[in-house]
């Protein structure tokens, strides 16, 4: 690779003034960038909270009322969302402060230089910083979603054996003193009370 | 040398002698510096060289010094001499010496 460096145009007062706005922009842009940077971890920070606190509240409790294998989709999402916003939150936390290290002492560059190349590593967090956060949301919304939308886990069944032998099983039972009607499969049974033998509940009807 | 004081002047022979006198440095990520003695106070500057500045986030506009070709041919860099000594009569949010020319960069 050949570098030539040869004189370039002419240049008047006015492109002076543009090379020393310049100049200028390029000290005033690691600043820029950072709090950028501070705006959108307290933005995205604020809603992942909401959403968090939101779907945890509602958490446990609803997702064991999903059917298998759902609930284990709803777990793997959760996981998920948590790595990318985990995620997120560092690579935000490292455009607003720098990342976590030092850096070797440059004494040939320049600062303004040096805080250029500063500048372009924290735009670069924030972008997958921003990036992470929407797509730890998208997960987090899935997960929510499939706990509220999923197939609901059936209840357990009533599984009632007479002493004629007969076996009925299903839900809905009511009883008047006498009889004991059920909700079975092909419809409303009845037995009468002196006739059970044996009343369980069962996971599912045989 | 002593201090020559602060003003914003332009001559040919700036251009020639700093393109016989600075070294381009590439430092990466589309960012290099020129390095050499202003022509005029002669003070060692070191003049960032990128291809774009962060402004505002949206929108990410580019490079305001002059319009930016394509990487890895020939660019036209307006340097302002950014010395950090005293020049008398410099004013605040002003640079070095005030000298500026304008040079012809031309990698392959
Ligand atoms: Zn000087
Ligand atoms: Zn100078």
């Amino acid at each position: 690779m050949s570098i030539s460096i040869r004189p370039g145009r002419p240049m008047d007062a006015s492109d002076a003034a543009r090379a020393r706005e310049h100049q200028q922009a390029l000290r005033a842009e690691l600043p820029l960038v950072r709090e950028a940077a501070h705006s959108w971890r307290i933005g995205l920070g604020g809603l992942l909270l909401a959403l968090v606190g939101f779907s945890l509240i509602r958490g446990p409790s609803e997702v064991d009322k999903v059917e298998p294998p759902w609930n284990v989709v709803i777990g793997c999402l959760l996981l998920v969302s948590l790595a990318t916003g985990a995620y997120g939150a560092y690579r935000l936390l490292s455009a607003h402060n720098g990342r976590p290290r030092t850096r070797p002492v440059d004494r040939r560059t320049s600062a303004s230089t040096q805080n250029h190349l500063l500048a372009l590593t924290a735009l670069k967090d924030l972008r997958h910083g921003i990036i992470a956060t929407f797509l730890c949301t998208v997960f987090l919304v899935a997960a929510v979603g499939t706990t509220w939308y999923g197939p609901e886990k059936a209840k357990p069944k009533l599984l009632v054996r007479t002493t004629t032998g007969a076996v009925l099983c299903g839900d809905g039972a009511t009883g008047d003193g006498r009889r004991l009607t059920l909700k079975t499969k092909p419809g409303r049974v009845g037995v009468p009370l002196s006739d059970v033998l044996v009343v369980e509940t069962v996971e599912k009807c045989p | 040398m002593s201090l020559v004081p602060y003003k914003e002047i332009h001559q040919n022979e700036y251009a020639e002698e700093a393109a016989q006198r600075f070294t381009f440095i590439r430092l990466g990520s589309g960012t290099a510096e020129l390095h050499g003695p202003c022509p005029r106070c002669g003070h060692a500057i070191r003049v960032p060289v990128v291809d774009g500045v962060y402004k505002t986030f949206w929108p990410r506009r580019r490079n305001s010094a002059g319009p930016t070709p394509p990487s890895g041919n020939v660019r036209t860099e307006d340097v302002i001499c950014t010395c950090q000594e005293e020049h008398p009569g410099r004013q605040e949010g002003q640079f070095g010496c005030g000298a500026f020319w304008s040079l012809e960069i031309t990698t392959s």
